[in-house]
């Protein structure tokens, strides 16, 4: 019979299990995916392309910013992807537009206007053959708009849904169709010279909306969304890593902070004299009965929604059941001859617990963490979800719970756009039910009983 | 008192897993009793007596392997392992007592209650009056003094010793003709013990009852026992009289272990005989005899050959030497 | 022979519990002998045993070890268990758990190492095993290993808490020879708790009988199995099984 320590024989069980290992190489994968982001994807989360709205997965798009601008003798501010090339080609095409807004009352037309001018209107008939689009408060473009009339006074037309806001903002588009051509050359980083439709320019500055392709040497130059992106065009993929990172972080962390405390607790009471070891248990009692996601709640907002908030007050709530845990496995290993044995030997109680308890818990501690994890992160999840997300300098820290929420926001009426759910969704069950699965395959490996042939 | 065997097993061989990596608990075993005998199973730790106990008992979960040239339970055959006839013979045939006189009662019900089940189930007493009045009796027939109080308590409120006669009561109340006691008493106190293997002893002489006693306590099978079976590592390696095997007993590892227990009287040893080495855990099958590497007798013919069955017919042994 | 264990009136209950466990005992060792503490389940002899060596608080009376009270666990009264399952941490090799009385000594871990396989063959366990673990070994060879501990600090008090009573047969033996010999040669008192009267009378001279918390009788071992004076120790002694065999 081979002769391990305990641990490795524990390792080897858990190997032998195909779940427990594929759930393993699952979560390494996801961890390291998050954590290293920056080396899977070249995409910022916050990095907004408004222009192009809900792209869906596996798609590309031209490599603009919101706006390119170039100067004679200067650096362009340009797509970083663009940077390296010495000529680069901008195939535009771009409408004039006069935006209208209609502001209501009470669902009646209160008052309408042009932007440019601030010219007042009362009565407004939009035909089939104009070209109106209606654009969202802080959205990309929406749809054409059938023939309908504007009066003041009146009900707004149904078409534009049943709550259109307090303001709509109405964009008239000319018939006419500009096309242009620029062409920009770069010289050690500097535009050497700008070209539009043949003619040379100094300055030139163009919105992303309006631009089709960007080449360089004859290749178009786009950039890939390896999952889509959102509403407001942010690339998915790397929101998902980048919320892995808050999520993971705090499944981890609020684990640790509760197996501290419950180590603490658990070891306390166990070691106590039967009075104050009741009075400890008599108190995590009391604490038991206090609804904890309603005191987290109170926590975060009372107090700052700093990521160590978050931590802490995730972990204060979980702790309850690690010091039962730990208090009972430390009474039970007390009492076995080996403990009394070491005593014997001269050990004090501060020796016997590290060199004696300690190690032969670990089994059912190290369980109850990995039931922990996937248990925190789903706390998380809901928080973010409500609205109660890590803030960090005054923005919030998308986590995976709030990017479930922006996708259920995100859903048209007919399931459109659903991957801007499905994605980050997917991503949290997949880490859920591979920690889970770990945690089951822990359970097996380190049953003390197992250890005994 | 009739000479039909009520329990006849031959060349039982009991492996648990597959063929290559198992584990055989029973290579060859043959077993015989009648009305009124008490035969004992003697042996230490894995040398597959328990397993033989929950073979006779049908307890041996259904995946076992189990094969043997006959076995016969009052002249019928037995049923296959896992089969529902089992349930019939078990209490109306067959009853068994375990070590552990606590845990084999269910936590959660009295004592009274427990025993009523088995009446019930067994035809024995239908209404309920005449149920507890019959438990009771059967109470009192275990040396308990107070059965009323009794059938009142639960398990956890009894000492060892009590449980332990309460299962006895609920082993007898259906009368069976076969009582396998395994362990019975290795949980109790040696005056515990004395009285409850004095109540077995009595009370199978009363009805005539067979009963299988297995123990690790040499000396309580040596005063119970009509019959002894010395096991090792599976296979049987002396059996007959017990008084025989007891006054001359013929297989070294008998004598060996006759002699490793300090005497209770008589002369004391400067040094206990040692056996060195220890029991096989799990046992492979044996190609020759597995007491080999641990005898202080082996010969020649041991180390090419499984040794023969010899001896008389009232007491056998599987040994290559010469019986002396 | 002087004595080196003198227990007085000694009494132990357990919280506010009125009955004591250990009710108003009193007993000598002498340095250098083998006594036998019999009883059976629930007498005391136990809580006596644990009294003595330090591991149980006593409510009343006194022990006296070597002319001086018992406060707490001292090195010089070790004890080897019954549950030899759960006598050694599985997490330690068996080495390190033979040594592990020594670090309290302020011995180092070379001198310490040196020692433990002395005592590894001392006890009869194979030096190549170790850096094995507790869960590797059989019943017999971790009663080994135990007494190997308990040996390490250089006791003047074994207290053997029924160590044989979970193990085989053929193993009994091995293990009482150990002990027998270990006392003959290092001069160790033994204080050998069972219920197991044949094993008490072998390794045993002297002995003293407890029931009920109290003591029924003290003396020589064998006197006590002859003529039995107590009821309950007379009892004890013919539930004994009377062997039919010829043994020798």
């Amino acid at each position: 019979m081979k002769a391990s320590s305990p641990l490795i024989l524990g390792l080897r069980r858990l190997f032998s299990q195909p779940l427990a290992c594929v759930s393993l190489i699952i979560i390494v994968i996801v961890v390291l995916l998050c954590f290293g982001a920056s080396l899977f994807t070249s995409h910022e989360p916050e990095t907004q392309h408004l222009w192009a709205g809900a792209l869906p997965p596996l798609s590309y798009q031209a490599a603009l910013m919101p706006i390119q601008e170039a100067e004679l003798g200067k650096k362009p501010k340009l797509h970083p992807a663009l940077k390296k090339f010495l000529e680069l080609k901008f195939d535009i095409q771009k409408q004039t537009y006069r935006e209208l807004r209609v502001a209501l009352h009470d669902g009646k037309i209160h008052r309408m206007f042009w932007v440019e001018g601030a010219i007042a209107v009362d009565h407004l008939l939009i035909e089939e053959k104009d070209i109106v689009r209606q654009r969202f408060r802080e959205g990309p473009l929406g749809k054409d708009l059938p023939a309908l009339e504007l009066k003041m006074g009146t009900f707004l037309p149904p078409t534009f849904g049943p709550n259109p806001g307090p303001v709509i903002f109405l964009r008239f588009y000319s018939a006419h169709i500009q096309k242009e051509k620029v062409s920009i050359s770069l010289e050690k980083g500097l535009v050497r010279d700008i070209n539009l439709n043949g003619k040379a320019l100094e300055l030139w500055k163009e919105r992303a909306e309006n631009i089709l392709s960007v080449e360089a040497n004859g290749k178009p130059i786009q950039i890939f969304h390896l999952l889509g992106t959102d509403k407001l065009g942010r690339d998915l993929f790397s929101r998902i890593l980048h919320g892995g990172q808050i999520s993971l972080m705090v499944g981890g962390v609020a684990t640790l902070v509760s197996l501290i405390i419950g180590l603490f607790v658990g070891c306390l009471a166990a070691v106590a004299r039967s009075f104050w070891d009741r009075f400890i248990m008599a108190g995590v009692d009391v604490l038991y009965a206090i609804p904890f996601m309603f005191l987290v709640i109170l926590l975060l907002s009372l107090f700052s929604r700093s990521l160590l908030m978050l931590f802490v007050a995730l972990g204060a709530v979980q702790w309850l059941t690690m010091s039962r845990i730990v208090r009972a496995q430390v009474k039970a290993t007390l009492s076995l001859p080996y403990v009394d044995a070491a005593r014997l030997g001269g050990a004090k109680l501060p020796s016997l617990l590290v060199r004696h308890v300690l190690p032969n818990i670990s089994g059912p501690i190290i369980i109850y963490c990995t039931i922990t994890v996937p248990a925190v992160i789903l706390e998380e999840s809901f928080l973010a979800f409500i609205g109660l997300t890590v803030q960090f300098n005054g923005r919030s820290l998308d986590s995976w719970g709030s990017l479930v929420h922006q996708g259920v926001q995100s859903i048209g009426s007919d399931g459109e756009q659903l991957w801007i759910l499905a994605a980050p969704s997917s991503a949290m069950v997949i880490t859920l039910l591979a920690l889970n699965f770990l945690g089951d395959g822990m359970r097996d490996a380190l049953d003390p009983k197992e250890d005994h042939v | 008192m009739s000479e039909l065997p009520l329990l006849e097993l031959k060349g039982a061989h009991v492996r648990y897993g597959s063929e290559g990596s198992g584990v055989s608990a029973i290579q060859g075993v043959d077993l015989k009793l009648s009305e009124g005998q008490c035969l004992g199973i003697a042996g230490e730790s894995g040398c597959g007596k328990s397993t033989l106990s929950h073979l006779i008992s049908g307890l041996l979960p259904e995946k076992t392997h189990l094969t043997y040239d006959s076995f016969n339970i009052c002249g019928q055959e037995a049923p296959a392992l896992g089969s529902r006839a089992w349930r019939k013979l078990r209490g109306s045939t067959i009853s068994m007592i375990f070590q552990d006189p606590i845990g084999t009662l269910n936590p959660f019900w009295t004592i009274g209650q427990q025993l009523k089940e088995t009446l019930k189930f067994h035809g024995i007493s239908t209404t309920k009056a005449n149920s507890t009045s019959v438990a009771g009796e059967w109470l009192e027939k275990v040396h308990i003094s107070d059965p009323g109080t009794v059938l009142e308590r639960f398990p956890h409120q009894l000492s060892g010793g009590m449980c332990q006669r309460v299962n006895l009561a609920l082993a007898l109340c259906t009368q069976p003709k076969i009582l396998i006691a395994d362990e019975p008493t290795t949980a109790l106190d040696v005056t515990t013990q004395k009285t409850v293997l004095d109540l077995i002893a009595n009370l199978s002489k009363e009805s005539g009852m067979a009963v299988l006693l297995v123990s690790h306590d040499l000396g309580a099978l040596s005063e119970r026992s009509d019959k002894l079976m010395v096991m090792y590592a599976g296979k049987a390696m002396e059996w007959g009289a017990t008084s025989e095997i007891m006054t001359s007993p013929s297989h070294p590892y008998t004598r060996a272990l006759l002699k490793a227990q300090p005497p209770i009287s008589g002369p004391l040893p400067d040094k206990l005989e040692l056996i060195h080495g220890q029991p096989p855990r799990l046992s492979k099958q044996h190609e020759l005899c597995p007491f080999l590497n641990r005898c202080p007798s082996s010969i020649e013919a041991c180390q090419k050959t499984m040794p023969s069955i010899n001896g008389k017919s009232t007491h056998r042994r599987m040994c290559h030497l010469e019986d002396n | 022979m002087s004595a080196i264990l003198s227990v007085e009136n000694l009494t132990v209950s357990y919280g506010s519990d009125s009955t004591p466990v250990v009710d108003n005992i009193s007993f000598k060792l002498l340095r250098g002998q083998c006594l036998g503490l019999i009883g059976e389940s629930g007498c005391g002899k136990t809580t006596t045993a644990r009294a003595i060596s330090g591991l149980t608080p006593y409510q009343g009376g006194s022990i006296q070890f070597n002319d001086k009270e018992i406060e707490g666990p001292h090195p010089s009264i070790q004890m080897v268990f019954q549950d030899h399952s759960n006598s050694l941490n599985p997490r330690m090799t068996i080495l390190q758990n033979i040594i592990e009385p020594l670090r309290y000594l302020g011995i180092t871990t070379r001198d310490a190492m040196t020692k433990g396989q002395a005592l590894m063959e001392q006890v009869g366990v194979d030096l190549s095993r170790s850096n094995d673990y507790p869960h590797a070994f059989s019943g017999g060879q971790l009663q080994r290993i135990s007494i190997a501990r308990a040996l390490a600090p250089e006791p003047e008090l074994i207290i053997c808490d029924e160590p044989v009573s979970a193990l085989d047969l053929s193993i009994q033996a091995q293990i009482l020879e150990l002990l027998k010999t270990i006392q003959t040669e290092t001069g160790i008192a033994l204080l050998f708790v069972s219920h197991d009267l044949s094993v008490v009378r072998y390794l045993c001279p002297e002995s003293v009988v407890m029931a009920s918390g109290k003591i029924l009788e003290k003396g020589s071992t064998q006197d006590i199995l002859d003529q039995p004076q107590h009821p309950e120790t007379k009892a004890l002694v013919q539930a004994i099984p009377k062997w039919t065999h010829n043994q020798s």
